[in-house]
């Protein structure tokens, strides 16, 4: 293996869990392995209390917003309201009051694609076939567009630009769109596109505050892409990062 | 009469994770090309104006998971000119590589995909029901994936008694081309075979 010293003893031996891809530890019940979080404040809250102030589960905890605030960031609110986000839907339009679509007019969804867990095994071929990494468009945003089910695509927000083949349906509402986040970035260097449709590609580098993730709100213009189409992903040469010894 | 090995499928339960599709091709070492399972998304229905916002109208969409049916009536078998396929006497349809001269006719004949040309070996392979592990007394790897558990399998006619006779929604053909042995629940939002307002939603590069 390309290691010195004694090998210890395990559960499982290293080629065999490289083999097979798992190893499930064997429970049974009543065993020590089950760990009841909070118990004793569970089982009696006035005489266990918790290391906060009111000594309580805290929803709102007042110390942990002060902190924020002493950083200088925003922090949220007890109650809940409305807060206009960073390119929301209101940053879609140039012309709120009329209702005047600017020139990032769809809203970006970025849900966890079931090909990788966030980027984890985004680099296997056989789940990169069953999930082509595509984006997700309405028929009505589509047909303005020109564009068709597995259309290559232009995606470009204000901070960056990918290339994705385009998805036409109605599980999308008009005005959204919806791109998996987690790909690996694939940077055409020449063009300044990404061809992999990292939605971090997309994303800007705002500054936040409390509960606020900025990478969840994003504007984009889509467009049919005029360059050369774009292979399926699972045909391009596999990244394997580690390579064995 | 002969037992016949049958797979069911939930579509009620089925979220299209893939997973089935996925563990076949880890079982028999498939490359990322060769689907002996396929997971196909079917849904329809559009948006409308109401007032100042669109609205949802009749949208919906399921999957459907499905592999060989090991039918009946196998007309893979029927137009195989070097009599490659056979059914066994427990009703599994397969393939013999050996025989096999990549003519592609199976493929072109069957209504569900189920043979798949290996570009390689240049001979057509499909699903062959995880027989290798059903004579161990263990169950096929799709049917242990399946995180929700849709997918079981056994003797037809208990799967029948069991879950009932249908045996086709959309995007499959109607059962009676090729009798498949499968037995399906529907999805609340399934529409019946030949039937169907919806399309086939994958990308073609997914199928």
């Amino acid at each position: 293996m390309g290691v010195e010293g004694e090998p210890q003893i395990g559960r499982i031996g290293l080629k065999d869990l490289m083999e097979k891809g798992i190893y499930q530890v064997p429970r049974s019940p009543g065993d020590k392995f089950t760990y009841t979080a909070g118990k004793a404040f569970r089982e009696d809250p006035a005489a266990n209390p918790l290391s906060t102030v009111s000594g309580k589960l805290e929803i709102h905890c007042q110390a942990l917003a002060d902190i924020i605030a002493m950083y200088g960031l925003t922090t949220t609110p007890p109650i809940a309201q409305y807060r206009r986000p960073v390119e929301g839907v209101e940053d879609t339009y140039s012309d709120w009051d009329n209702k005047v679509k600017g020139e990032y007019p769809l809203q970006v969804m970025n849900p966890h694609n079931f090909r990788r867990s966030h980027s984890v095994f985004d680099n296997i071929p056989q789940l990169r076939k069953a999930f082509p990494q595509e984006c997700w468009i309405n028929p009505l945003d589509a047909k303005e567009r020109g564009i068709q089910t597995g259309d290559t695509v232009l995606i470009r927000s204000r901070w960056g630009k990918v290339v994705r083949p385009a998805y036409v349906t109605d599980q999308v509402m008009p005005g959204v769109f919806t791109l998996g986040e987690g790909a690996w970035v694939e940077m055409d260097e020449a063009l300044g596109i990404d061809k992999a449709g990292a939605t971090n590609t997309l994303n800007g580098t705002h500054l936040t505050g409390q509960g606020e993730e900025p990478w969840n709100t994003c504007n984009v213009q889509v467009e049919k892409w005029t360059g050369t189409p774009l292979e399926p992903d699972y045909l391009w040469p596999q990244r394997i990062p580690i390579k064995e010894a | 009469m002969a037992k016949q090995k049958a797979f069911y499928f939930d579509s009620s339960a089925c979220t299209g994770c893939k997973v089935c599709q996925v563990a076949c091709q880890d079982k028999n070492n498939l490359p990322a090309s060769l689907l002996w399972r396929r997971v196909f998304h079917y849904g329809g229905g559009s948006w409308v104006q109401q007032g100042e916002t669109m609205a949802p109208n009749n949208l919906f969409a399921y999957s459907v998971s499905t592999a060989c049916q090991h039918c009946a009536n196998p007309v893979c078998r029927d137009v195989c000119p070097t009599a490659a396929i056979s059914k066994r006497a427990d009703g599994i349809v397969v393939i013999d590589a050996e025989k096999c001269i990549g003519c592609r006719y199976c493929q072109w004949a069957c209504p569900y995909g189920a043979p798949q040309f290996n570009e390689e070996a240049k001979v057509m392979t499909k699903c062959n029901f995880c027989y290798d592990l059903q004579d161990q007394g263990l169950n096929p790897a799709c049917v242990d994936a399946c995180v929700m558990r849709c997918l079981d399998f056994g003797d037809l006619e208990e799967l029948r008694q069991k879950y009932g006779n249908l045996d086709a929604i959309e995007p499959l053909p109607t059962g009676e081309i090729t009798e498949p042995a499968l037995v399906i629940t529907p999805h609340k939002h399934a529409q019946m075979s030949g039937q169907g307002t919806g399309r086939i939603l994958n990308l073609p590069e997914e199928v």
